[in-house]
């Protein structure tokens, strides 16, 4: 596998992981809650942008902390850190699929009660300007057993393959993440009402969460398949 | 003879691992395509649900087995990159 091949594959997980219902979700809250207050249009761009930044920036601060966690341990201390992460993630996506079928039910991916109401509340109940940064870091606490296990995955995947600039690779995949939210809001600003949104997430739902366990395994697989060295990334 | 035998082990992971992920490709794309067509029967939910958690379970055994062996033995890769 070349380099340009793991970008893309990264950018295929980054969008399908991004099409997770609890971070569509909390943007949704943010957005209806600023236009519910009247806010001009550029202040609504502003919220989407101070979001965007927000779970940018907390993907980022994850991803990198744990790539020097993994500079810091030894070789095979890196390798079983790895497998750890790998399991995690299968199971992780194991109770996504579980969620297609039957959501709420035993073991499930639903959002913390906790995280709820700090969303609900610094969405819609208590307005400041620095709640949009604020609900793009809460949005990547909500779906921490998917989305942020992926960032760990990545940041350990990118260890591994030896990335000269780890940074970039986790703005990129941040930056795919976001791509369902993106177009969320390039549809509010264009005028698209947050009802029609909200039904088309609702109605996604269980096709998020099918595609998003898959591809959390998939990634999993792909994090052991280069430790046992079946996969070695080339940059051409 | 132990210089065949370690490349020989290692060709055996590599392929070993790549069938895994590929079969359970596969297999699970089959299971989402049948889970789609019986969306609504609550007995074909279980069994298809089921067979998903078998084989991720099986391939994730087979990848775990093979990485624990390298991890275990890590002159098998020392010396394939070394050519000898």
């Amino acid at each position: 596998m070349t380099y340009d091949g793991l970008l893309l594959t990264l950018l295929i997980v980054g969008i399908v992981l991004g099409l997770t219902p609890s971070i569509v979700a909390i943007f949704l809250a943010l957005m209806a809650g600023s236009l519910g207050r009247g806010h001009s249009k550029n202040r609504v761009s502003a919220n989407a942008l101070g979001f965007l930044l927000g779970f940018l920036g907390a993907t980022f601060a994850l991803g990198m902390a744990w790539w020097y966690v993994m500079q810091s341990l030894s070789a095979s201390g890196a390798q079983y850190a790895a497998i750890v992460i790998a399991l995690l993630g299968i199971t992780g996506g194991i109770v996504e699929l579980k969620d297609y079928f039957w959501y709420g039910k035993g073991v499930s991916h639903r959002p913390h009660k906790r995280i709820s109401a700090l969303a609900h509340k610094h969405a819609v109940k208590k307005y400041r300007w620095i709640n949009s940064l604020y609900l793009g870091f809460i949005s990547l606490a909500s779906a921490a057993s998917t989305i942020g296990l992926s960032v760990l995955t990545i940041a350990t995947l990118l260890y591994f393959v030896g990335a000269a600039s780890p940074q970039a690779w986790l703005v990129v995949y941040g930056t795919a993440l976001l791509f369902c939210v993106l177009v969320a809001a390039v549809l509010i600003s264009s005028g698209t009402k947050v009802s029609a949104v909200l039904k088309w997430k609702e109605d996604s739902k269980p096709v998020m969460r099918l595609s998003s366990g898959f591809m959390t395994i998939l990634l999993a697989w792909l994090l052991l398949l280069v430790v046992n060295t079946t996969l070695a990334v080339q940059a051409s | 003879m132990g210089t065949e035998l370690i490349a020989t082990s290692l060709q055996q992971i590599h392929t070993l691992s790549t069938r895994a992920v590929l079969g359970a490709v596969l297999l699970l794309i089959c299971c989402v395509l049948v889970a789609a067509l019986f969306q609504k029967s609550e007995v074909t939910k279980h069994y298809v649900f089921l067979t998903i958690v078998g084989v991720v379970g099986l391939a994730t055994g087979v990848l775990l087995a093979t990485t624990l062996y390298i991890v275990q033995n890590p002159d098998v890769v020392l010396l394939d990159r070394l050519g000898l």
